[in-house]
C-alpha cells in the first residue's frame, strides 16, 4: 500500500471513530464530534495550520491543570474551523493558556 | 430491497463506490464526476444521497472530504445512526487513482442507461398486455422516439422536431420584435445588447455583445496589446458589469496582473505605479480603484504550465463555484505541447475546437488570445477562423496611414490602434474599427467621429 493510500485510510478510520463515538457510544457532544473532525480535517489535508497543530500537541504533552484543561476545551468548542480568523484568534488564547499552566507547574 | 429485484447486469455498486470514494480524496474527480453524473445514474439510493451532498459542498466552494460529508450528513439528519457511518466509511475506502476517474464514471452512467432501457422494455410490454385495440403505428413510432433518445449519448443531445423548430423560430423573432420596440420607444435608438459588453460600443454595435456559447479568438502580434486588451475587456465585464469572469494567463505573475489593474482603474500610469513614484493623493486613487477591484467579478488564474485539459477542468469548476459569465485564455500560443509529434497549428486547431465544446456545453463566453505573425497573418488562421464565432485582429495603425489617410482625422481623439473584425457569426465583417490605445495607462477607448 503506497504512502497516499496509508494516509487515506488513517483519515478515514479516525473520522469514522469520531462520529461513532457520539452516534454509538454518546460518549462524545455533538459540538466535541464536530470540533474533532475538523481538527483531523486540519492535521490531514490543511497544511496551512501546523502551528495550531503542534500546539494542541505541547499542551497533551505538557502539564495538566483539570480547571486550565476545562477552560482549553471550551475554546476549542467554540472555534469555527470554517474562519481562519477565528482559528487564529482562538490559537493566540490557546498559546496563553498553555503557557500559563506550563508556569504553574 | 430495491437491489433484489435487478437482474445485476444492471447496477454496479463498486463503480458507484469507487466514484464516491474519489470525489471524498481528489477535487479533480469531484470535477469530473460533478459535470459528468446526476444522482438518478447511482442505483443505491444511498450512494445517490452521498453524491448529492458531495455535490451541495463542493458547488459552496467546501472539499467535500469525509469529515464534511459527515458533518453536512449529521447536521442535515440524514446520517444519524452507526450503520450509516460504516456504510459512508466503506465507500470512502474504495480508493482508486485520479487518472482512473473516467474509467469508473463511464461504467456508472453505463449502467444508469441500460436499467433506463430496461424500464423502456418493461414499460412497453405491459403497454403491450394491457391494450386491446392498438394502433400498431402509433406505438412503433413513439417507441422508436424514445429508443432514440436513449442511444443518444449526451443527455444534452436533442433532435428538434419541426414543431419545435418553428417554436423557438418565432420566439426568437417576438424577442427581437419587442426588444426593438423598446429601443425606438425607451433607448431612443441605444441598441441594448444580447451578450457581455465588449468594452468599445462600436464593437457592441457590430456583436450586439459576447454571448453565451461563443468563442472569440483575438489576434496580436508580441507586443502589440493582447493583455491590455484581455484586462480592458476584463473591466468592462466584471468591473463595469459585474459579472463573473475568468482570467487564465500563462506568462505574468499575480504581482504583475496586480500592477496593471492598478495603473487601469486609477488611470495613473503603469510605469509610476510599478516603480511607486507616486504622490499621497494619487495613493488614494489607487486605494479607491482596487477597492472597485475587490467588489468585481474578476477571478485571476495565473497558471504557466496550462494545458487544454486543465482549462476544461479549470472552467468547470469555476462554473460550479463561482457562475463565471465568460473565460479568458492569454494566451494560446503559451499552453503546454500535450505531443510533441503534432505541427503548431495542429495544435492550435485542437485547443481551439477544444475551447468551442467548453463555451457551448458550459454555457459562457470564451476568449482565446493568439499571436498574429509578422505579417499580421494566423498560424492555422483557416481552421481557427471555421470554429470561432468572432475573430478579432488588434494592430496598431502604421505612421504612414495615419498622415495620409484623412478619415482618421475625423475622430475626437486620433485614434493608434483598429480592431480589425475578420469573421462575425451574427453580423457583419470586414470592418476596422479605430480605437485609441493609451500605452502608459494601459487603457483602450472609443474614439468618436466629430463633423469637421
Amino acid at each position: 500500500m503506497s504512502r497516499q493510500e496509508n494516509i487515506k485510510k488513517v483519515y478515514d478510520r479516525c473520522s469514522a471513530m469520531i462520529t461513532n463515538l457520539h452516534i454509538k457510544k454518546r460518549a462524545i457532544s455533538q459540538e466535541e464530534m464536530y470540533s474533532l473532525l475538523s481538527v483531523l480535517d486540519m492535521v490531514v489535508l490543511k497544511n496551512d495550520f501546523s502551528d495550531f497543530i503542534d500546539l494542541l500537541r505541547s499542551w497533551q504533552e505538557g502539564p495538566r491543570d483539570e480547571e486550565i484543561d476545562a477552560i482549553i476545551k471550551a475554546t476549542l468548542l467554540q472555534i469555527d474551523y470554517t474562519s481562519e480568523q477565528s482559528i487564529r484568534q482562538n490559537q493566540a488564547i490557546l498559546a496563553d493558556l498553555i503557557n500559563y499552566q506550563s508556569s504553574q507547574s | 430491497m430495491q437491489e433484489t429485484n435487478y437482474n445485476e447486469t444492471l447496477f454496479d455498486l463498486e463503480s458507484e463506490r469507487r466514484v464516491l470514494s474519489a470525489m471524498l480524496h481528489s477535487e479533480t474527480a469531484c470535477i469530473e464526476a460533478f459535470n459528468q453524473l446526476l444522482p438518478a445514474d447511482f442505483f443505491s439510493p444511498q450512494h445517490a444521497t452521498v453524491f448529492e451532498l458531495s455535490c451541495s459542498l463542493y458547488e459552496r466552494e467546501i472539499n467535500p472530504t469525509l469529515v464534511e460529508l459527515i458533518k453536512e450528513g449529521h447536521s442535515l439528519g440524514i446520517f444519524t445512526n452507526p450503520r450509516d457511518i460504516e456504510d459512508i466509511s466503506y465507500i470512502a475506502e474504495q480508493y482508486i487513482d485520479d487518472e482512473n476517474i473516467k474509467y469508473w464514471i463511464k461504467r456508472v452512467k453505463d449502467k444508469a442507461r441500460l436499467r433506463r432501457f430496461e424500464f423502456f422494455l418493461r414499460r412497453n410490454y405491459q403497454l403491450l398486455n394491457e391494450e386491446n385495440e392498438q394502433d400498431v403505428e402509433q406505438i412503433l413510432m413513439s417507441a422508436e422516439e424514445e429508443l432514440t433518445n436513449l442511444t443518444a449519448l449526451e443527455i444534452d443531445d436533442h433532435i428538434d422536431t419541426p414543431a419545435d423548430m418553428a417554436k423557438l423560430g418565432y420566439e426568437e423573432v417576438e424577442r427581437r420584435f419587442l426588444r426593438y420596440k423598446e429601443i425606438k420607444e425607451q433607448h431612443k435608438g441605444v441598441i441594448p445588447l444580447d451578450g457581455l459588453p465588449t468594452g468599445f460600443s462600436n464593437l457592441n454595435k457590430i456583436t450586439l455583445g459576447y454571448k453565451p456559447g461563443d468563442l472569440i479568438i483575438l489576434g496580436a502580434q508580441t507586443g502589440h496589446g493582447k493583455t491590455s486588451f484581455a484586462l480592458h475587456t476584463a473591466n468592462a465585464i466584471a468591473v463595469k458589469n459585474q459579472s463573473n469572469l475568468l482570467y487564465l494567463n500563462t506568462e505574468m505573475s499575480r504581482e504583475q496582473i496586480a500592477l496593471r489593474w492598478g495603473s487601469i482603474l486609477s488611470g495613473i500610469e503603469h510605469e509610476r505605479v510599478r516603480s511607486g513614484e507616486i504622490n499621497e493623493s494619487e495613493l488614494s486613487r489607487i486605494l479607491n480603484a482596487y477597492s472597485q477591484l475587490g467588489n468585481s467579478g474578476f477571478y485571476s488564474y495565473p497558471c504557466p504550465n496550462l494545458t487544454p485539459e486543465k482549462t476544461i477542468s479549470i472552467a468547470r469548476k469555476f462554473k460550479a463555484q463561482k457562475n463565471i459569465d465568460m473565460m479568458i485564455i492569454d494566451y494560446v500560443g503559451r499552453m503546454d505541447k500535450q505531443d510533441p509529434k503534432l505541427q503548431e497549428w495542429q495544435i492550435l486547431e485542437q485547443i481551439v475546437k477544444t475551447q468551442k465544446m467548453l463555451a457551448q456545453n458550459l454555457k459562457m463566453v470564451v476568449m482565446c488570445l493568439v499571436q498574429l505573425n509578422p505579417d499580421g497573418s494566423l498560424q492555422g488562421a483557416k481552421r481557427m477562423k471555421n470554429e470561432c464565432d468572432l475573430m478579432l485582429k488588434l494592430s496598431p495603425i502604421p505612421k504612414e496611414e495615419l498622415e495620409e489617410n484623412e478619415e482618421f482625422k475625423k475622430y475626437d481623439i486620433v485614434p493608434n490602434y483598429t480592431i480589425y473584425v475578420d469573421k462575425n457569426r451574427d453580423g457583419q465583417s470586414g470592418i476596422r474599427i479605430p480605437i485609441y490605445f493609451d500605452l502608459q495607462r494601459q487603457l483602450m477607448m472609443d474614439v468618436k467621429r466629430v463633423s469637421i
